[in-house]
């Protein structure tokens, strides 16, 4: 049995998923202008009940979580038969099984993950921002396992289960039963033309360096944020911040406290290590 | 015990009792027999179409696994067999749902995802995604007095050189408790047992055999929305949105008829006007959409 055609685009929401998504649009467009970000909608997401519905025939709202349960790892396997690879699909899920052996996402229906993931402490102070909640609210949400009911009603989408930060980016990382390609947000502001090139490589594209480098120029994030600021963004949840706020590495310095860091730290350490973020900076020398 | 109700157009006769369904008296043969009956798990000839769903000739039967099977067959039969002792309460939303919207199809009817009411004579189709708010719109239109036509699954007939009608049933609307509540309506029965979806009896229904169809509005949610607004769609973002407002567009395939679909929605481009209707994401904002759609109904010269 061959694997199916989707790439799962994954990562605990704020950490540069959406980027990513602008980045492979960019590629795949090649066109000589950036795409205009409200655009980006042809990527399903996991969580859309539309796909649900449309593969079951049935409706996922009339349905408990059990019932959405036993039939979600099936549409993926359906639709994974279906689609040419890659198939994008964006994910926030982290990746579980709801039974033993048999993974929410399905045996074959995807080629590969691409994981993005991103230093927590400043995927605390961009949760803040975009779901207008206190950095302390947005760390509490970040350390507990948020498993909640998928079905979420009065919405198109499933719930998210999330886990804790540590918990979601071991799922993926660890799950055993397709290859990953880990994107360090931090690498992709730093070195965005070698990273992407890693990303291209993954996924078996062959569309050379000055593609790329155009893709990259056109994902700038300077560039995201005057569009946004121009024509909005159908993403942005906050009432108050941008979606592209600042996109920089290393905020939570100016924006956590002290005791916020290590809460962080302290649920996270080990994680955080193991990604090559620093759990403790050494302090600045003094003067 | 036997129940007798029209929907979409059909006379339908069942042995369970369809809540939301409106009830007929049984003087004409029915077109369409639900009952149940014995299923097996998988058709022998059965060619899979989806995780929980296949097709032999012109039988469909459907799963929902540990819970309910049916046997859509000919555009003519529903028979089910619920599992493991499931109360009516339980399962019949998917035989007024799912299995119906299948059968209409089978039986080569236009089936789009849409609610409708009556405007002027003519019938009024909001369609779009899942929770776009098509119902929540249709019931807020109905309230300010446009009779309610249909809820859900709008049956069409695409008539080469003639009108395109639709084929009301004046059902009840699936509304959330939330909505129910801001409408100052009057929530019934729960739609599924333990769901805070309620049936609703719209204050106007509206069933004639057939009615005109106006136009057809497709819901758009993006989140910067503020306000109400109608724009034309384009034939080919018209054609698109036909497509994927289908009942169940997968359907459409699995019954041979994309050559049809494409043909009739072709002629509903000609025949009748289809809209993108912007609404901003806010139950708060509901009542600004009265305005701004009696105004464009004023435009349309209906």
């Amino acid at each position: 049995m061959t694997r199916g055609g989707i790439v799962w685009l994954a990562s605990y929401p704020k950490s540069g998923n959406t980027w990513m998504r602008v980045l492979l649009a960019n590629l795949s467009s090649g066109a000589a202008e950036p795409l205009p970000i409200n655009d980006l909608d042809d990527v399903y997401m996991a969580e859309s009940k539309d796909v649900f519905n449309a593969w079951t025939l049935l409706a996922a709202n009339l349905l408990d979580d059990d019932e959405v349960d036993r039939l979600r790892p099936a549409v993926y396997e359906a639709l994974g038969a279906e689609v040419p690879a890659p198939h994008f699909i964006k994910v926030h899920d982290a990746y579980t099984e709801i039974a033993p052996g048999e993974p929410l996402f399905g045996r074959m229906a995807a080629r590969g993950v691409i994981y993005i993931v991103r230093d927590p402490r400043d995927v605390a102070v961009s949760l803040s921002h975009h779901f207008d909640v206190t950095i302390d609210q947005a760390i509490a949400g970040m350390n507990t396992a948020l498993t909640g009911s998928p079905r979420r009603a009065r919405s198109g989408r499933f719930h998210s289960r999330l886990l804790d930060w540590s918990a979601h980016v071991a799922s993926w990382l660890d799950q055993g039963e397709m290859p990953v390609h880990l994107v360090r947000y931090e690498d992709l502001v730093v070195a965005p033309v070698d990273t992407f090139t890693g990303v291209a490589h993954f996924l078996g594209l062959d569309f050379g360096s000055a593609a790329i480098e155009r893709a990259v120029q056109h994902s700038d994030f300077a560039r995201l944020q005057s569009q946004e600021r121009e024509a909005g963004f159908t993403e942005r949840l906050s009432r108050t911040s941008l979606f592209f706020r600042k996109g920089c590495v290393g905020d939570w310095r100016l924006a956590l406290t002290a005791a916020q860091a290590t809460a962080i730290v302290d649920a996270h350490g080990a994680m955080m290590h193991r990604l090559g973020y620093e759990p403790r900076p050494p302090a600045y020398p003094s003067a | 015990m036997e129940y007798r109700y029209r929907i979409c157009g059909c006379h339908v006769a069942t042995d369970i009792e369809l809540p939301g369904a409106v009830p007929v008296t049984p003087d004409a043969t029915p077109d369409i027999v639900l009952k149940r009956g014995e299923l097996p798990a998988a058709l022998p000839d059965g060619v899979p179409l989806g995780p929980n769903w296949q097709i032999a000739g012109d039988r469909v039967l459907v799963q929902i696994p540990g819970r309910l099977r049916f046997l859509v067959t000919g555009g003519k039969t529903v028979v089910y067999a619920p599992e493991n002792g499931r109360s009516d309460q339980d399962f019949h939303i998917f035989l007024c749902g799912t299995a119906l919207g299948v059968l209409f199809h089978q039986r080569g009817g236009y089936v789009v995802h849409a609610s409708a009411v009556e405007v002027s004579g003519k019938a009024m189709l909001f369609c779009g995604p899942s929770e776009a708010g098509k119902s929540t719109l249709a019931a807020a239109l109905a309230n300010a007095g446009h009779p309610f036509l249909s809820d859900d699954i709008c049956v069409l007939d695409v008539l080469a050189g003639g009108q395109a009608t639709l084929r009301p049933d004046g059902r009840m609307i699936k509304l959330w408790s939330n909505v129910i509540a801001h409408l100052n309506m009057e929530g019934g029965a729960a739609v599924r047992a333990g769901l805070s979806k309620l049936w609703v009896q719209p204050p106007q229904t509206c069933v004639p055999d057939e009615v005109p169809l106006g136009a057809i509005y497709v819901l758009l949610g993006d989140r910067r929305q503020t306000r109400w607004e109608i724009d034309r769609l384009s034939p080919m973002k018209a054609l698109n949105a036909l497509r994927s407002n289908a009942y169940r567009p997968r359907m459409i395939k699995a019954t041979g008829a994309e050559r049809q679909w494409f043909a009739a929605s072709s002629a509903l481009l000609r025949r009748v006007p289809i809209f993108g209707l912007s609404r901003p994401d806010d139950l708060g904002l509901l009542s600004e959409a009265l305005p701004v759609l009696e105004g464009h109904w004023r435009s349309l010269n209906l």
